[in-house]
């Protein structure tokens, strides 16, 4: 297992990218964030990332859109972040799946379910 | 004429003994046999020759017995001088008070009565015999005299003689007689006609009589009925010989009490003391209703009128008019207000909108009430409920031991199960063998029981008693019928109401639940970032903290209530309606199975028995399963929240097809909780309604299972029977005895099959 992963958190909420911060670099791993999908598409493209976490709803450039462009770029695992509003039956999941999203999780989500995602992802790299 | 006969001959013979005249001819009469008014000429021959001449002849013979009969008698020579005169002859002579010393006197005397010349003209041969009647004006004494010659035998006039008779009294007999003759025979005449008249009268009274429509009956003062005219014998039925000569009493069917029969005695028994003493002094009493009985014992109401005929036989007339066609007019009237009075309240009732159960109570209240359908004050109605039950929901004097055999009888069981399965009207005046519901100290009856239909389906019978051993009757089957047929659309339209009352609670509550889904999805979608926020921070902090730690448990708390708000936000989703779901074609058994384990874990911790009871063969379903699972997690949700003490939930699956022929899956859910009380009832499935201590209940759960279940097209349900209607009189006894522990509640969700009608 990779000890010192690289993680990407793509979402325009401060706390939700202040959230992975706080959970996952006391656990070793290091946390990167980007504020909308083009500030997080630059930063795909300077550097690896072992994960990324993408929020599918944001301003700018909405989720698909960007993890068609990271995935063109990188075969990096993408997380898709989905708001559990807008996807109350998880119907968009085959469909990012179908795009190249490793997995899927809901907001709020649990941050157990999180760390579940990293170790399984770490497992199989890409 | 007999009598003129008689009389002339009578008066003949009188000539010579008037005395015996009339004795002669009528001994003459008797010997033949014969009497005066009838005798003909052939007999008066008879009687002449054989009896008067006979007599006659001695009477003339001797002359002696003429003299002693007072005849007077003068004799003349050729000349027609006096010879001789006898003292019955002077007598006469004398009464003309002449003096009659010598015969030219008497000469004088003869001549101023007119006999000279009759003495002359049988002198003169004139005549062989004259005959004269001379009236004596002054002594008003009437004379017969006869003039006869005497002759030799070469018949040369040898003199002549004088007869003198007095007639005065015969001439005044005769004339009584004749009087009296002439009496009687005007009378005989009137008689006659009278006789005539009264056969006349007679018969055209008898052709009246009998042709009469009325009952006529004769009875003598001892109430012995004499005549009896045509229309008696066919109202009673009785042979004219069968009836003539018994006492009246047998037309009443009452026993005279007295041992003296007696008409008015018996009739004062029978008809009050007051109109008998009527009747004593109008010699008639009018128009009263009394009853006949017929032969064989038919009741006949009678309009009766009595009258006394006047006469010393003081018979009495007895007329009485049939009345049953009238009787039985004025009870078709009487019948038909009855009925149109029932039916009339019945609708009312209905327009003014009370429960069903109320107006069934107040039909059975209205029948038993109709005095002239003789039924026992006692009968139940009977509804129908799925799938094919009658329950008892309105009763009237049935007692307990019936409202526990009857409170529900399946199609088919006894007499009102037949009723409803057949749709006929039973009919029993025994406990037969169709009358199945036997119980202990059951007295002997007989039932109407009477199918509310409409439109061919039974919606309830009608159950009335009878005495055991009552007949069959046509009024009464039809007043109960047009009664059932009004029962049959008020329960229609009530059921109407029903099911619009349903759909409008439905549609409201739709436009609820999209209200609150709009609202929801908007908030949600806000609501989760922080909430992400909150959950993510509170549990990577918890992660690092250890259980003794100060700000462990604060932490968990903030951790554990951001995922109630998490769950909540989730449930709340269900309401948007933008959201897509997932269909599939599942076997509902395994979904439930699915759900079942999902559950099993905390309901062994309550304490919780969970049975299983799946119907093989199911048909497959189209539904969204992750949807139909948590309605069911719901539903076993509540139940064990309703069942603190543990208890039992069961789970079953059915299918059931509708009059539509749809098919419905049925999942009922039971548990054996405390039961939901009738005023909550209808509340239950509105959001956020719970009965439940704060934090514990959000009141989302059946809200949302019910949005789920409607957007599969599909109904819930619920079933409290501890809390069921109280209005079967059963239930009201259970409402008082108090909760029946272990009925709990159902929840019974219908899915339709084979129609792919997800909302999408
Ligand atoms: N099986 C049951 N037995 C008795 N009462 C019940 C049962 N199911 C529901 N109820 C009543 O209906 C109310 C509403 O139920 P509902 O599931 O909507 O909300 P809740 O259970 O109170 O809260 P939530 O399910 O959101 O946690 C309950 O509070 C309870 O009073
Ligand atoms: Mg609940």
């Amino acid at each position: 297992m990779k000890t010192k992963a690289k993680i990407l958190v793509i979402d325009d909420e401060q706390g939700i990218r202040d959230l992975f911060k706080f959970l996952l670099e006391p656990l070793g791993y290091q946390v990167f964030a980007a504020c909308d999908g083009l500030e997080g598409i630059e930063m795909v493209k300077k550097s690896e990332f072992d994960i990324i976490f993408l929020d599918v709803h944001m301003p700018k450039m909405q989720g698909p859109e960007v993890l068609k462009i990271i995935k063109e770029m990188k075969p990096t695992h993408v997380v898709i972040i989905f708001s559990s509003s807008s996807d109350p039956n998880h119907l968009f999941e085959s469909k990012a799946k179908e795009l190249g999203a490793y997995t899927c999780i809901y907001k709020p989500m649990d941050v157990n379910e999180i760390l579940d995602i990293i170790n399984k992802a770490l497992e199989n790299p890409h | 004429m007999g009598k003129d006969l008689y009389d002339s001959v009578v008066s003949k013979i009188a000539l010579i003994t008037p005395m015996f005249a009339k004795a002669i001819v009528d001994m003459g009469l008797e010997k033949l046999g014969a009497n005066p008014y009838e005798v003909t000429p052939s007999q008066m021959r008879i009687i002449i020759n054989e009896e008067v001449l006979p007599k006659l002849k001695k009477f003339i013979r001797n002359d002696e017995t003429l003299e002693t009969i007072g005849g007077g008698k003068i004799s003349f020579d050729s000349n027609g001088k006096i010879i001789s005169l006898n003292t019955s002859a002077k007598k006469f002579l004398l009464l003309k008070g002449k003096d009659l010393s010598d015969d030219n006197k008497i000469y004088q005397v003869l001549d101023e009565m007119g006999l000279k010349e009759i003495v002359d003209s049988v002198l003169n041969q004139e005549q062989e015999v004259t005959v004269k009647e001379v009236e004596l004006e002054e002594s008003k004494v009437r004379l017969n005299v006869i003039a006869g010659s005497l002759k030799d035998n070469q018949n040369k006039i040898l003199g002549a003689t004088l007869f003198i008779q007095d007639i005065t009294l015969k001439s005044a007999i005769e004339l009584e007689v004749d009087q009296v003759y002439k009496r009687i025979e005007s009378q005989n005449k009137e008689l006659l006609i009278a006789k005539n008249q009264i056969t006349v009268a007679k018969e055209f009274s008898d052709n009246i009589i009998n042709s009469m429509i009325d009952s006529l009956i004769i009875v003598n003062p001892e109430g012995i009925i004499e005549k009896v005219n045509k229309a008696t014998l066919n109202l009673l039925g009785y042979r004219e010989d069968e009836i003539i000569g018994k006492h009246i009493e047998i037309v009443f069917r009452v026993t005279q009490k007295e041992e003296k029969s007696d008409f008015l005695l018996f009739a004062s028994s029978l008809l009050g003391k007051e109109k008998i003493k009527e009747l004593n002094i109008n010699r008639f009493i009018n128009n009263f209703e009394i009853n006949y009985f017929s032969k064989i014992g038919d009741i006949i109401p009678m309009m009766l009128s009595i009258s006394v005929i006047k006469g010393n036989n003081g018979n009495i007339v007895l007329m009485a008019k049939d009345m049953s066609e009238i009787k039985h007019a004025e009870q078709e009237i009487q019948q038909n207000y009855d009925i149109q009075y029932v039916l009339n309240t019945l609708l009312k009732l209905q327009v003014e909108n009370v429960s069903l159960n109320k107006i069934l109570e107040k039909t059975l209240d209205s029948i038993l009430d109709i005095p002239w359908l003789s039924f026992e004050s006692k009968g139940a109605i009977f509804i129908t409920e799925e799938p094919s039950i009658l329950v008892m929901k309105a009763q009237k004097n049935v007692g307990e031991p019936i409202c526990l055999a009857c409170s529900k009888i399946n199609f088919g069981k006894c007499l009102c199960g037949l009723a409803a399965l057949k749709k006929e009207i039973q009919f029993t005046d025994c406990l037969d063998e169709r009358h199945t519901t036997r119980y202990e100290n059951m007295v002997k009856h007989g039932h109407y029981c009477v199918p509310i239909t409409f439109m061919d389906k039974v919606l309830g019978v009608i159950n009335i008693y009878i005495k055991a051993g009552s007949s069959r009757n046509v009024e009464a089957e039809r007043f109960l019928n047009s009664i059932a047929n009004v029962l049959a659309s008020i329960i229609n339209r009530k059921y109407m109401e029903q099911e619009k009352e349903k759909l409008q609670a439905q549609f409201l509550q739709i436009e609820k639940m999209a209200a609150v889904g709009q609202l929801a999805g908007g908030v949600a979608h806000e609501i989760n970032n922080p909430m992400g926020v909150i959950l993510g921070f509170a549990q990577s902090v918890v992660k690092n903290i250890k259980e003794g730690d100060l700000l462990y448990m604060p932490l968990k708390s903030i951790e554990r209530e951001a995922v109630r708000c998490k769950n909540l936000i989730n449930d709340l989703l269900v309401f948007s309606r933008k959201e897509k779901s997932k269909v599939e074609l599942v076997n509902i058994n395994i979904v439930i199975d699915g759900t079942i384990s999902l559950i099993e874990a905390q309901a062994k911790l309550k304490k919780v028995e969970i049975i299983k009871k799946y119907s093989e063969g199911l048909p497959m379903i189209m539904v969204n399963s992750n949807q139909i699972q948590q309605v069911i997690v719901n539903l076993c949700n509540n139940a064990m929240d309703a069942m603190p003490k543990g208890g039992e939930i069961k789970i079953s699956s059915n299918i059931e097809i509708d009059n539509r022929y749809i098919n419905y899956i049925i999942i009922r859910i039971s548990d054996t909780g405390e039961g939901i009380p009738n005023e909550i009832k209808s509340k239950i499935f509105e959001p956020y309604f719970t009965t439940k201590e704060v934090g514990k209940g959000t009141g989302l759960g059946l809200s949302l299972s019910y949005e789920i279940i409607q957007k599969h097209n599909g109904t819930i349900e619920v079933e409290s029977p501890a809390f069921a209607s109280a209005t079967t009189p059963l239930a009201d006894n259970k409402a008082t005895e108090g909760k029946e522990i272990g009925k709990g509640t159902t929840f019974i969700i219908k899915l339709p099959v084979g129609v792919d009608n997800y909302e999408n």
